[in-house]
């Protein structure tokens, strides 16, 4: 049976074409992942939706206080935006880490969500810095979800089947406020991360650390807040701070990951990854 | 599906299943046999081409994706006859041996070079991370698009 | 020394590859993408058990679909078994232990079943459809469980196979030795050559034909294979080498070749299988993992006096080529080092992991990395500079070797690692990294050398003989007609310009024919390093025959004295008279007119020599210690290689090798999960290093010219790899003060390392 296919230009025809998916349909974007499976025939799908083609869906615009992403925006336009610069900045560093410059130039963020990959660079930097997802459904309907409600966990997302995001919304950072994110995988570049680092520090003058929020991907089904350490670190110079901030990271694996996800390699790492995050605050 | 595209510039018509990859309906259809699979995964680069500009996987691309779409594979570089300046620079510079991953990674190149035209050696390094080279350590091949970057002038 | 090296016009200057400008063009042509009217396309059902037998297969739902033409498995197919490596006919020492479709399955991966039909992705839908009843047995991937009865009854010829040799008079062996014992491991390696395996048959019925075109090393050898597997006679089974994306060694065993053939011998049609990347790296071959240890002696000044070597080689479900392997493993290890007695002990044994084969340099790299990593211990025990150590021990020119007594001939080892040690900076990067380690906690930093070479072809351990026939074309080219098979490292183009070299011509005035069995004089095939020093030496022979053919031939033309003629700038002349001269194709337009005769001539070549071949290696790295991730920092490649017939390619050959024996050291693995037998089997997880990654290479070349070689060459494509791994290994070692050999040195085994030393720091 031949698959159906749509291919709407524009956020009204989403609307129309949404209400013709059945649980069998997928919505595709980059489809680097999707395409794959659908190669291997491990899924068939009735229909396929393609975003790509609406145009409000690839954009990355500022509006009142927030940064839109389009759901549709590859990660070569998200690497490059000007508009995520200072505080945020570790989205960009993200889209800029995952996979070879071909990937990059296919791969969207609202399919890294949709997907749901544990090690997805980009989700890592979303739950950092606050991301809200906004959702079109079949009823032309739209609704803003925080990005910790839309990811479930790995490959699970709360999207019903006629459901799609079509942008993100990302709060401005404040004035002084730096992100930043690193990843370290199996090899420098084109690479699975192992653990997806991020911050969001606000450092005074003589670069004393005011505020902080650190998160970590690809050690738990979602990725997580590193609490104990945004504590610590108040007060103090991200550089005088690596070894312990790494062993609260360690701690945390060993608490969090289980041990068929490279977790002795991860718990021994964590201080690297540490390192090469708060480098960049100094 | 009816597909309707661009293909090295000229435009194509097919009727194609949605589903159906890039590099199956550019090899398979369209007879151009220049884009190889390597590992049908995006791991190798291989495939590559150029959509709308950009280096991307034919093989993680389906027909549903493609309508109105420009691609360019490595047999739409010669222009008039005249190699692309890519083209000639890899044959010159030694840069090819087994020949497998040529002609992604000329595409992968030829994108690099229509976005910055004149690269530094690390962001070579970086734009053809995704294309594997068994035979060669890359050392002719960054030569390649130096040189190409360097007298290709207009061309490019 | 000076008698070759002179007046090259085109040996020693930088060719392109024969084929460049079809393959920047996109329209070289790959098995892959060859088509046939009525082709049908084969996809194949692999196994997903490690170890199993086939109770049932129903395939009545794969044949239903539309444009399926037929399902072959072990119930419908030949139950004649071959082996994979058979290069020859009535070849002494192989075991044919597989079947086309196998019903006793050995691996996952191993051959279940293939759908034919009319487009592939028909092919691979009815695959899906295929059902298969298992009856499962129990398995293994542990050699020591085989050794100790595992598996046994698995091939009714035994799982494992053992070799052992003495070399050299223990007699001799110093008293007061300091003994050294290192213990080795190598993972399962891919070749990961770009292009999977594909192979194109069709066996005409009525004229009884069958014709194969596949990317392979042998055209011989898989013609032999097909005919003894399908029962043909020799002449009815042709074998043609279709351009090649890279082997490495994954294209000299023959797997694919009886999957096409046993299709298209049941179809009567056109058939091309091409493997998807999965497919290659579970069903065809790999580098085998080892288990090394090795005991030295040496005199406290750093004299070696007697080396040990106990090797386990996990050939997989199947024997394949490891008999051999181990067997030529043992006549490598007194190649470098000059001493008095080696012991080598090798056996191969059958798991039910990825069955092994041949990778470039077919064991010397592991050879080299077990001797080298024990030297490097050696050295620090006696506190002898390591470099220092190879200087004291590396054999000398004309050194005979123990274990077949033949020549090395001009091996410059010595020169090599002098030469490396300048220009690499040995001593001055060595004092720096002490520095650099004092200050830095996260990384730190060392040094590496390693002495490796290989052999030229297979002698004394085999015969090694070749056949090149050379003729005229009316317009004055040359024709060069010899079974080579161009693994797209350039072979074709070298041989062009060694024909062109030799005949005064240019080199487009040269055409070479690849493989085919067919047409070509016999060869044994493109193994063994042995393509340039044989089958390119035969190829500048016959070149000089043709010429003397051409003047004997003039000179019964002219009715001159054969003497009083000469071949000056390709051109026939006679010496005393300038006005008598002819170009090729005058010449050759005279004699066929005037005798009626095709200039051309024919030529047998038996190789006697196998002169030493040394690369010395040089890495610098960087090991984070924090992340176990390991950077190369600079890297020299020096090589005795006697004559470059086409520098560029040569060095692009080096730095490639150094690529992939750095990805060997540090990153590749196709680790086989004990648990379930899976081997990784996706470029995801199998980490080939990139252009980002990889380190830049300098190559230097030592040329004297002096072999029996064409122009003086040697070896290089394999011998490059070989001494890689142990340089790097031995610079990470050196950076961390370890001395741990498990290859890949990848990040998860550095930060245990690191980890269990802070444990032990603590305690």
């Amino acid at each position: 049976m031949s698959v159906k296919n749509y291919a709407p230009k524009n956020i009204e025809d989403l609307f129309s074409d949404l209400a013709k998916m059945t649980p069998k349909s997928k919505i595709i974007a980059g489809g680097t992942d999707l395409n794959i499976s659908l190669h291997a025939g491990v899924v068939k799908p009735d229909a396929l939706l393609y975003v790509g083609g609406i145009n409000e869906m690839r954009q990355i615009v500022k509006t009142d206080g927030k940064v839109e992403i389009g759901a549709a925006a590859t990660m070569s336009e998200i690497a490059k935006s000007r508009l995520l610069q200072e505080g945020l900045t570790a989205i960009a560093d993200a889209a800029a880490d995952v996979g070879s410059a071909q990937i990059r130039n296919n791969a969207t963020i609202g399919g890294s969500v949709a997907n749901a990959s544990p090690a997805g660079d980009i989700l890592v930097p979303l739950f950092l810095l606050k991301a809200e997802a906004v959702i079109a459904n079949s009823k032309g309907e739209l609704r803003r979800v925080p990005i910790p409600e839309v990811l479930l966990g790995p490959g699970k997302n709360s999207l019903c089947y006629d459901e799609a995001v079509i942008k993100f919304l990302l709060p401005l950072a404040l004035p002084g406020q730096r992100s930043a994110f690193v990843k370290l995988g199996f090899r420098k570049a084109v690479t699975v991360a192992r653990i997806g680092l991020a911050a969001s520090l606000d450092m005074t003058e003589d670069g004393l650390i005011k505020a902080a929020e650190m998160m970590v991907g690809a050690i738990s089904p979602v990725p997580l807040r590193i609490e104990t350490a945004e504590q610590y670190m108040l007060g103090k110079r991200p550089d005088e701070i690596v070894e312990t901030v790494g062993r609260m990271l360690s701690d945390l694996i060993i608490e969090k990951t289980p041990k068929e996800f490279d977790r002795d390699y991860k718990i021994g790492a964590a201080c690297g990854a540490v390192d090469n995050l708060l480098k960049r605050f100094y | 599906m009816r597909l309707e595209f661009i293909v090295n510039d000229k435009k194509r018509v097919l009727e194609v299943a949605a589903d159906k990859r890039l590099i199956d309906i550019l090899r398979e259809d369209l007879g151009l046999m220049g884009t190889k699979e390597g590992c049908g995964e995006g791991e190798c680069g291989a495939c590559t081409i150029l959509l709308d500009g950009k280096a991307v996987h034919s093989c993680l691309l389906v027909a549903a994706q493609m309508p109105g779409r420009q691609v360019t594979t490595i047999e739409g570089l010669e222009k008039n006859g005249r190699l692309d300046p890519l083209q000639s620079a890899f044959v010159e510079e030694v840069a090819i041996q087994c020949g497998y991953c040529t002609p992604g990674m000329i595409l992968s190149a030829k994108a690099l070079l229509l976005e910055n035209p004149a690269p530094t050696e690390t962001e070579i390094r970086r734009a053809l991370a995704g294309n594997i080279c068994r035979c060669s350590g890359y050392t002719q091949i960054i030569r390649a698009v130096e040189r190409a970057a360097r007298e290709g002038g207009a061309d490019i | 020394m000076e008698f070759n090296m002179k007046n090259l016009k085109i040996v020693g200057v930088s060719h392109p590859i024969h084929d460049a400008e079809a393959k920047v063009r996109g329209n070289a042509i790959y098995t892959g993408d060859m088509q046939f009217a009525g082709m049908q396309y084969a996809a194949m059902l692999l196994s997903p058990k490690p170890h199993a037998l086939i109770k049932s297969i129903d395939a009545s739902e794969a044949l239903a679909l539309d444009g399926v033409e037929t399902v072959l498995h072990c119930f419908n197919t030949t139950e004649r078994t071959f082996s994979r490596f058979q290069k020859l006919s009535r070849q002494p020492g192989i075991m044919n232990q597989e079947r086309v479709f196998n019903r006793e399955l050995r691996q996952i991966g191993d051959r279940v079943a293939c759908v034919v039909a009319e487009t592939p992705e028909i092919a691979r839908q009815a695959v899906r459809l295929i059902k298969v009843e298992y009856e499962e047995l129990s398995f293994t991937t542990d050699v020591h469980e085989v050794l100790k009865g595992a598996l046994a009854g698995m091939h009714p010829e035994g799982v494992s196979f053992e070799f052992e040799r003495e070399m050299g008079d223990k007699s001799l062996v110093a008293q007061d030795c300091v003994e050294t014992v290192t213990h080795s491991i190598m993972d399962r390696v891919s070749h990961a050559a770009m292009e999977p395996h594909a192979c194109v048959a069709y066996y005409n019925k009525s004229m009884d034909e069958l014709t194969i075109w596949s990317p392979n090393q042998g055209v011989f050898g898989v013609r032999t294979m097909i005919a003894d597997l399908f029962e043909m006679q020799y002449h009815k089974v042709r074998v043609i080498k279709t351009t090649m994306g890279g082997s490495f060694g994954a294209k000299q065993d023959w797997i694919l070749e009886p999957v096409a053939a046993c299709a298209t011998l049941a179809t009567g049609k056109p058939v091309k299988v091409v493997y998807s990347r999965e497919q290659v790296m579970l069903n065809t071959s790999c580098r085998a993992p080892y288990i090394a240890d090795v005991k030295s002696k040496f005199t406290r000044d750093g004299l070696l006096q007697s080396l040990d070597i106990d090797v386990i080689l996990d050939a997989g479900a199947y024997l394949g080529n490891t008999m051999a392997y181990i067997k030529y493993q043992s006549t490598l290890v007194p190649r470098t080092y000059q001493y008095p007695y080696a012991r080598y002990r090798g056996q191969a044994v059958c798991t039910n992991g990825t069955t092994s084969g041949g990778l470039r340099g077919w064991s010397s790299g592991e050879l080299c990395l077990f001797v080298e990593h024990n030297l490097n211990i050696v050295a620090r025990r006696l506190d002898i500079d390591p470099l220092e150590l190879r200087l004291k021990n590396v054999h000398m020119p004309w050194n005979k070797e123990m274990a077949n007594n033949i020549s090395l001939e001009e091996i410059r080892a010595k020169e090599c690692l002098e030469l490396g040690r300048e220009k690499f900076a040995w001593d001055e990067k060595k004092q720096s990294d002490a520095d650099f380690n004092l200050k830095n906690k996260r990384y730190q930093r060392g040094v590496g050398v390693s002495c490796g070479g290989h052999l030229n072809g297979y002698f004394p351990i085999n015969f090694d003989f070749t056949g090149v026939e050379i003729r005229f074309t009316e317009s004055g080219s040359a024709i060069v007609n010899v079974a080579v098979h161009d693994h797209g490292c350039g072979t074709v183009q070298a041989f062009k310009m060694i024909a062109a070299e030799t005949l005064g011509l240019p080199v487009d005035m040269v055409w070479v024919a690849e493989g085919d069995s067919a047409y070509n004089p016999f060869d044994t095939g493109c193994y063994a390093s042995r393509s340039i020093y044989v089958i390119g030496r035969a190829v500048k022979d016959c070149c000089h025959k043709l010429q003397e053919q051409l003047l004997q031939d003039m000179a019964c033309v002219l009715s001159m004295p054969v003497e009083d003629l000469e071949i000056v700038d390709a051109q026939v002349r006679a010496k005393n008279d300038p006005s008598t001269c002819f170009s090729y194709t005058d010449a050759v337009h005279k004699i066929l007119f005037t005798l009626q005769k095709e200039v051309s001539a024919k030529h047998q070549y038996k190789n006697t020599t196998n002169c030493g071949v040394m690369g010395t290696h040089f890495a610098h790295v960087e090991v984070d210690t924090w992340t176990g991730m390991t950077k190369i920092l600079d890297y020299l490649a020096v090589h005795d290689i006697g004559k470059a017939i086409n520098p560029e390619i040569c060095r692009a050959q080096v730095q490639g090798a150094v690529v992939m024996g750095s990805g060997i050291a540090l990153t590749e693995t196709m680790h086989t999960n004990p648990k379930t037998g899976k081997s990784v089997s996706s470029l995801k997880d199998y980490h080939v290093m990139n252009a980002w990654e990889a380190p830049q290479v300098q190559v230097l070349f030592i040329e004297d010219g002096l072999t029996e070689g064409p122009y003086g060459a040697k070896s290089i494509g394999e011998a490059s790899l070989v001494p890689v791994t142990a340089a790097i290994v031995g610079a990470v070692n050196e950076a961390l003060q370890s001395d741990f050999c498990e290859c890949p040195l990848n990040p998860d085994k550095i930060v245990a390392l690191m980890q269990e030393r802070m444990k032990k720091e603590c305690v």
